[in-house]
């Protein structure tokens, strides 16, 4: 198995510097066969990781600890679903399972590209390619998962307990992959700059799969807090921990992309502007990796932490530079097809989400690095905390739910002073009555009250928003469910982007519920003893102890009941690992979406009966794990394939030649700008 | 519709009103004193455990935390004040400043509370000036066009010749005789909209025709006074015959320029004249 995974690794390092060469030499050479040979190779290296990837799977399977990688992350007693697990959950897997992702998505991306990028679609797969060869170089030298230990041991040493949790599926890949998925519209935007097609063409495909890497990163994120939620004990779910802000980065800067792409997708504005964002988002993604990879910062994140620092800065450097200097290379031929009307439109209200969410990313930035700054220019280590973020993002982030309340009431162009007041009355009453409200109600703190009130606003002129357009429909004759279901299909980029804003709101409403409101107690308890926290009766009634091969788990069971009623029972459980010396806790809780009561095992005495439990009373937490499946429901909506083409494509003076590649099913995949040309030839006719 | 404006703004007025209300109130709510454990854990939430990575002494589960916690609850109730304990750990001889998860605002660590809201001023000026020169009508001065929008002009053409395939399913007549054509349409100005461009949002107005296409506009406003009542409505779809039918000069003086100057690089959807193609 080592041998084959091995082989493989170095022969998808070998196409992938052939593809890298033969695309841009076909291209510069005109030399069809020869570009399409590259693509060939392309998907050739998606297969050879592939089979990589399942060699390693497959050496964990049969516990074959002869190879190191297995030996340091498995054991005979890990449950053998973790095998999935194992594979990334050190350094060199999880580099394979990065390789072997983007490989894929590399070969997707290529496959499914629409004739209308040939002249561009080399120069984005050479770029795919590179950023592959240096994966690739790094796993065949500095990090190879297949390297073989002298003897073979009779028993691995296990994985790290703390991703023994069904999160664990879904949270690291996730992530892994959104962070690689930047690349790919990164690669277009390139493509576009090399070929010197930097007009529009490039934005319908960047757009797709911009959305599909902010989506995955947003999911990966979202996981990987309630992963921390349940399983790190402390009741929280976002530290501001230097890991999760490198994955919230590229997630802010890709929010920001796909935003300001419809611009140019819709007026052709902010050509320049997009391809330096989509550039900057590909250097926080590096940067990210770097801060996983190289950890010259503390964090709880330190699973797959290594020596490669170096050589992930020295990538992130060149691959932040280097497209930057291509940028101002093309500068003159990037130009924007309209001037800006007004600053009271769309388009200004864009600009403006663009400058926050980028505000955003560089305070998180800014924090992550300043331990280093300080260490540098000072002399001293700072800690940079939850509060400095807390406070200074907090702000940014009110304003910018009030963009999102504001700007999709806003037109394209320039808004007429009145219209645009009335649209703005409902939301901006509803607003107001939920202000005055919560003060009547007893909610006093500042931020709470703008944040919550803002999401009125945002909701109401959602709402009002899909309502005007079902009323018309419907004056037209459609039923009221009919007339919604195709105002959505009319227009689903916008309606998806709705439900998105809406995936937000809720998951705002956690975020303030439990962050302003939340309570916390540390007890100590004997059996039988009964504590009272927020109206929550909580008796401890026994523990049991289960001792394991590798671990020790110890089961605590607590009755809970509400004004003598009793509600249920909740099992906090703790497991000690003397092989890592560490001990994990999974929570008890019980969700409701009013509140979460939380109980979690805080202190185990030897000899001493009592037990001491961190119990939380949480408000409106429920809430934001159901903004992760809206979430996704919205971007499906606003990414679903558009069946019928929205201008009519079948222009006899499309030359006939370009259809011999084409693929129609993939083509119509990609919306095209719906206000544009019948038929956009990129090569000129006579 | 007329009153609605007019009901926003007392609506804004009111929302003032209710809102210093809403302030007053929240001023005079009962101001219960946190109580000794709200105050421990405001201070557990500050401190960073020395012995893990990344974690506040809240959240972490060592022993080593649970006794500095143990700790700040002991002395508060002795009577310490918050910043005290803070100042307890934080000092160079015990763990030094990286104890703090908020770094101080005064010395060096002030730079960290400065350099945001610094940037954010400079990006919002920036953003300004970027809006401005954004807003700022084209230079009225274009530049000599060059061959590289050739292919904005075939583009265009193939566009036009797909609309007209796609009306009358027949390929474009060859080439009729421009003044024909033109004069024609301008007579019709019903027949015109096949020379906007598709995109629909962008024929409502035509606040973005360069200056030089205004002045020209204007001046045959002035010469043709049966069409300045609707101006705006006529502007643009008038446009080409005025220039090529009715000032001559100028057309002859431009007839060897394959891209006259409407054709400004900031505005390559605009239309060029569909004669172009005749002379070019």
């Amino acid at each position: 198995m080592a041998e084959l995974g091995l082989i493989t690794i170095l022969l998808a390092l070998s196409l992938a510097l052939y593809s890298l060469l033969a695309s841009v030499i076909g291209q510069l050479r005109n030399l069809p066969t020869l570009v399409q040979s590259a693509r060939n190779a392309t998907y050739l290296v998606a297969l050879a990781l592939i089979i990589s990837s399942f060699s390693l799977v497959a050496a964990f399977l049969s516990n074959d600890f002869h190879i190191r990688y297995v030996f340091e992350h498995s054991n005979l007693a890990m449950p053998r679903i973790y095998t999935w697990v194992a594979i990334y959950a050190g350094n060199e897997g999880s580099l394979l399972f990065i390789a072997t992702v983007f490989g894929i998505l590399a070969a997707a991306a290529v496959a499914f590209s629409p004739s209308r990028f040939r002249p561009s679609l080399p120069y984005s797969n050479a770029v795919l390619m590179l950023i592959l060869v240096f994966f690739l170089s790094v796993l065949a030298t500095l990090a190879n998962p297949f390297i073989t230990l002298d003897f073979t041991p009779a028993d691995g040493r296990g994985i790290n307990p703390l991703l023994v949790h069904p999160g664990m599926f879904a949270h690291p890949p996730m992530l892994m992959t959104g962070l690689v998925m930047v690349s790919i519209p990164f690669a277009f935007a390139v493509g576009a700059l090399l070929s010197k097609q930097v007009a529009d063409q490039w934005v319908d495909v960047a757009r797709v799969w911009g959305i599909i890497a902010w989506a995955t990163l947003g999911t990966g994120l979202l996981l990987g807090s309630w992963w921390a939620y349940t399983i790190l004990g402390w009741g929280g779910y976002w530290a501001w921990d230097p890991v999760e802000n490198a994955g919230l980065m590229p997630w802010l800067g890709l929010t920001a992309f796909i935003h300001s792409i419809m611009v140019q997708k819709r007026q052709g504005m902010f050509r320049m502007w997009n391809l330096a964002l989509i550039n900057l988002t590909f250097g926080l993604s590096l940067f990210g990796m770097f801060i996983n990879r190289g950890g010259p910062v503390p964090s709880v994140h330190s699973f797959a932490a290594s020596s490669l620092g170096w050589v992930f800065l020295t990538f992130m450097i060149v691959g932040t530079i280097a497209p930057f200097a291509l940028f101002f290379i093309r500068y003159n031929l990037i130009k924007s097809a309209r001037p800006l009307e007004s600053s009271l439109s769309r388009e200004a209200a864009f600009l403006v989400n663009n400058l926050l969410l980028l505000g955003v990313a560089f305070v998180t930035l800014w924090g992550v690095v300043y331990p280093l700054v300080s260490e540098v220019f000072s002399g001293f280590t700072v800690t940079v905390g939850e509060p400095f973020y807390n406070q200074v993002n907090g702000h940014l982030f009110l304003g910018l739910i009030f963009l999102m309340g504001v700007g999709p009431l806003l037109p394209w162009r320039r808004a007429a002073g009145g219209a645009f007041k009335r649209t703005l009355l409902y939301p901006a009453i509803a607003a107001l009555a939920t202000l005055v409200i919560l003060t009547l109600i007893g909610i006093r703190n500042p931020y709470a009250l703008a944040a919550l009130s803002l999401f009125a606003l945002v909701t109401v002129g959602i709402l009002q928003e899909w309502m005007r357009g079902t009323m018309v429909r419907h004056r037209r004759g459609e039923a009221y469910p009919i007339a919604f279901l195709k105002l959505i299909a009319s227009n689903r980029p916008r309606y998806g982007g709705y439900v998105v804003h809406l995936a937000v709101i809720v998951l705002g409403v956690g975020i303030v519920g439990s962050s302003f409101y939340g309570t916390q107690r540390d007890v100590l308890l004997q059996p039988g003893e009964t504590v009272t926290i927020e109206g929550y009766d909580l008796t401890y009634r026994d523990s049991r102890t289960v001792q394991q091969p590798d671990r020790r788990e110890s089961f605590y069971t607590l009755d809970v009941s509400r004004n003598g009623q009793p509600l249920t029972t909740l099992e906090a459980e703790r497991t000690f690992y003397p092989e890592f010396n560490i001990s994990a806790t999974r929570a008890g809780i019980r969700s409701t979406p009013i509140e979460d009561l939380y109980v979690v095992p805080s202190e185990d005495r030897e000899g001493d009966p009592s037990i001491g439990f961190r119990i939380f009373v949480n408000p409106l937490v429920w809430w934001m794990w159901l903004a992760g499946p809206i979430m996704i429901l919205g971007t499906t909506i606003a990414l679903w394939p558009t069946r019928t083409p929205l201008v009519p494509t079948n222009s006899p003076l499309v030359p006939a030649k370009a259809g011999t590649h084409s693929r129609p099913n993939h083509q119509s995949s990609f919306p095209r700008r719906r206000e544009s040309s019948p038929s956009r030839p990129k090569q000129s006719s006579p | 519709m007329h009153p609605q404006p007019f009901r926003l703004n007392r609506l804004l007025l009111f929302a003032a009103v209710l809102l210093l209300f809403a302030a007053s109130l929240s001023a005079c709510a009962e101001n219960r004193p946190p109580t000794l454990e709200e105050r421990a854990q405001s201070v557990d939430k500050r401190l960073i455990c020395p012995y893990c990575p990344a974690e506040t002494i809240d959240q972490a589960q060592v022993p080593q935390a649970r006794e500095m916690r143990a700790f700040v609850r002991e002395k508060l109730a002795e009577g310490w004040t918050e910043q005290q304990i803070l100042d307890y750990f934080s000092a160079p001889e015990r763990y030094g400043p990286r104890v703090l998860a908020e770094p101080p605002k005064s010395g060096f660590t002030l730079t960290i509370w400065l350099l945001p809201p610094a940037t954010f001023l400079l990006a919002g000026i920036l953003l300004f000036f970027i809006l401005r020169s954004m807003k700022k009508p084209p230079p009225p001065q274009s530049p000599p066009p060059t061959p590289s929008n050739e292919d904005d002009m075939a583009d265009y053409l193939n566009r036009v010749d797909a609309e007209i395939t796609s009306r009358t399913g027949s390929p474009p007549p060859p080439s009729p005789h421009p003044q024909t054509r033109h004069s024609g349409e301008s007579r019709n100005p019903s027949s015109q909209p096949r020379y906007t461009p598709c995109d629909s949002e962008r024929s409502q107005e035509s606040p973005s025709l360069s200056s030089p296409l205004r002045e020209r506009i204007k001046v045959r406003v002035k010469t043709s006074p049966p069409q300045a009542n609707s101006r705006h409505n006529q502007t643009r779809h008038s446009r080409t015959p005025s220039r090529h039918s009715r000032t001559p000069s100028r057309h002859s003086r431009e007839s060897g320029n394959p891209l006259p100057p409407t054709n400004h690089p900031n505005h390559p959807k605009d239309p060029p004249p569909a004669q172009a193609k005749i002379n070019g």
